[in-house]
């Protein structure tokens, strides 16, 4: 073992090491990094705006133009570049899935983590909160919030509106999950050591709590992502997108409206439902690959890592 | 024996009440309650090894717990240098304070230490906890003489790893290095050794009592193992369900035990000798459920000399001299 690198080097090269076996996460990781590289470098592979209408020779509007006569994917009703608003729409969908994701991950940890490590009245009354949010059908509580927001004329954008909906509803099953880790990890001997030698909770969950369930929330956080975007292409498709600024969903929304199917116009539908495929199964297949590496439930290897990870699951497979 | 009084436990009771059903509830059925620490009293002086032995389950490791908070007693007192904890007259002390001054050693120590913290941060923590040394570089030298007095040397190659590079007779050494930073006065090692390789139990034994001389602490040191016990204690105390059945100088209960129980604990003791014959007492029967203790004296039941008054007084523990008391009715 190489003694200069620091511990955390170390870990991480581990984790790459054994990550690197398999096939599956590398394509999850491979979708959903092309996914970013397209929208974070969308004004340099377009010299379109994506609101730009295309025009011919005569200065007419190039509508429902298929691929084989204008750009890789041929335009919209509007005469407006397809690929543009793809690539553009990449940037609104992820960042609102992006963001969404983040902040149901933080409400469940931080709802997992209070739950279960200060148990009693606590515990019950955050997972009551819980279980009713859970019970509630997701999408048509997000569909009245978001249009009852929007009827109050708060002069916020839709987008914020959507991502606060989403982050603030969607983190009830990461608290069930993050809680149940915290509620096993609370009754390890490290943490008794750290109560009987003053620590404070702060710095027990700090210290000894958050390290232990951290690559839990990462491998949470990646499969909440892929509902995220899932959830905010569904809400803009039923139109409560920002028409200004088009994600996926919106832009299926707009080819549903204007009989893009009807006219035959499938590079007008198929591109942004592909793509939102595209970055949920990449989501999904890191997600799974991330949590089957990291979860203690799913491997069994108990928090370890390094060799004695190695060594337990050779165990179990005997 | 003027010798400062270090820790007094008086009367400590500690009752884990059980789970209750809905049905016995409506019944009003009397709670059921595990009896685990049922009316300890003992003392450790400054600078004393005191031993408390007992087979699994008798209560020893819950001393421990509810001496440091970890447990609230249910009745008792513990003062610590003649002071109460955790109360509110002005004659007691915090809690926070008394585990500055109070640490454990616990018994596994593959599971008392964080898996994903580095020694340094492990030995440190006391001193992070407690905000004692604020700045960096007397901290990092503090922790390295710690290390370095629990026997790794040089201290330098552990500060970065991770518990589970070490092996279990190393991680024990860390554990009692995090103790022993913060220089408290008393030490509750909670079978520090029984986890441990038989070749690497002396080396521990060492060290802790390497450690009472040089820095005067305290130890209450907690075992099953009779045989590690007249290595280093100065007395000892033999505990049975929830109880001490009986105390004193440890040369003098190992030579002289009085106490039935003792005497059986004893006699099993590998001798070094093997030609040595001995006569075992081999206790029949089962340790007593500790939710229904049996009426008189807790042990009668598998006493070998039980009369018919033990079926009836429950025995206090009797002076018997030097210090030796036993709760027994034979014991003169």
């Amino acid at each position: 073992m190489n003694e200069s690198s620091t511990p955390f080097k170390r870990h991480l090269r581990d984790f790459w090491i054994a990550f690197r076996r398999n096939k599956l996460g590398l394509l999850g990781g491979f979708l959903v990094l092309t996914a970013i590289i397209l929208a974070l470098f969308a004004p340099l592979l377009t010299p379109y705006q994506p609101t730009e209408v295309i025009r011919d020779e005569k200065g007419r509007g190039l509508t429902f133009a298929p691929p084989s006569v204008h750009g890789p994917l041929g335009t919209d009703d509007a005469g407006r570049d397809v690929w543009t608003q793809l690539i553009y729409g990449a940037r609104i969908s992820l960042t609102v899935g992006f963001m969404a994701g983040f902040i149901a991950m933080f409400v469940g940890s931080l709802f997992g983590i209070l739950a279960g490590y200060f148990g009693g009245r606590v515990d019950n009354l955050l997972m009551r909160i819980t279980d009713v949010l859970l019970v509630i059908p997701d999408l048509p509580l997000m569909l009245v919030l978001v249009a009852t927001v929007r009827q109050m004329e708060l002069n916020i954008s839709p987008l914020v509106v959507l991502t606060a909906v989403i982050g603030l509803l969607y983190w009830t099953s990461t608290a069930r999950l993050i809680r149940s880790q915290v509620l096993t990890i609370k009754e390890r001997q490290f943490v008794d050591r750290a109560r009987a030698i003053g620590a404070g909770h702060m710095h027990i969950i700090r210290k000894h709590i958050l390290p232990q369930i951290m690559p839990l929330i990462v491998a949470n956080t990646v499969l909440v992502l892929s509902i995220a975007i899932l959830i905010e292409s569904g809400l803009a498709f039923l139109g409560l997108g920002d028409p200004t600024k088009p994600s996926w969903g919106t832009m299926l929304n707009f080819a549903f409206d204007r009989s893009a199917i009807t006219n035959g116009a499938w590079w007008f539908y198929l591109p942004p439902g592909l793509a939102i495929v595209w970055v949920s199964l990449g989501c999904v297949l890191l997600g799974n690959v991330l949590e089957e590496m990291l979860n203690p439930r799913l491997t069994g290897h108990h928090l370890e890592d390094g060799q004695s990870m190695i060594a337990v699951s050779g165990k179990r497979s005997e | 024996m003027s010798a400062e009084l270090i820790l007094e436990v008086r009367n400590l009771y500690k009752h884990f009440p059980m789970r209750q059903s809905l049905l016995n509830m409506f019944r009003r059925r009397r709670q059921e309650v595990v009896r685990a620490v049922d009316g300890v009293s003992f003392e450790i002086k400054k600078g004393e090894v005191l031993a408390l032995v007992g087979e699994s389950g008798c209560g020893k490791t819950t001393i421990a717990r509810t001496l440091i908070g970890l447990e609230k007693a249910t009745g008792g007192e513990i003062l610590f240098k003649g002071q109460g904890v955790g109360g509110d007259d002005d004659t007691s002390i915090s809690l926070k304070k008394l585990r500055q001054r109070a640490q454990v050693v616990f018994q596994d120590p593959y599971e008392s230490l964080n898996p994903r913290a580095t020694i340094y941060d492990i030995v440190s923590e006391p001193l992070v906890v407690h905000d004692l040394i604020k700045d960096d570089q007397d901290r990092h030298e503090r922790v390295k003489r710690a290390l370095e007095e629990a026997g790794l040397r040089p201290a330098d190659d552990y500060l970065l790893r991770y518990p589970h590079e070490l092996s279990g007779g190393q991680r024990q050494r860390v554990v009692i290095a995090g103790a022993m930073v913060l220089d408290p006065e008393l030490l509750l090692a909670d079978e520090p050794v029984s986890m441990l390789d038989v070749s690497i139990r002396a080396e521990i034994l060492n060290l802790l009592n390497a450690l009472r001389r040089s820095r005067g602490v305290s130890i209450l040191f907690i075992t099953h193992d009779l045989g590690t016990v007249g290595y280093f204690a100065d007395r000892l105390a033999v505990m049975y369900l929830g109880r001490i059945v009986e105390v004193g100088p440890t040369a003098e209960v190992l030579k002289n035990p009085q106490h039935p129980y003792t005497k059986a604990l004893l006699s099993v003791v590998p001798a070094a000798n093997p030609k040595q014959r001995r006569k075992m007492v081999i206790l029949s029967g089962e340790t007593p459920n500790p939710i229904n203790l049996p009426s008189g004296c807790r042990f009668h039941p598998r006493c070998p000399v039980a009369m018919e008054a033990c079926r009836a007084t429950d025995p206090s523990l009797v002076e018997l001299g030097k210090g030796h008391q036993a709760a027994c009715l034979l014991a003169k």
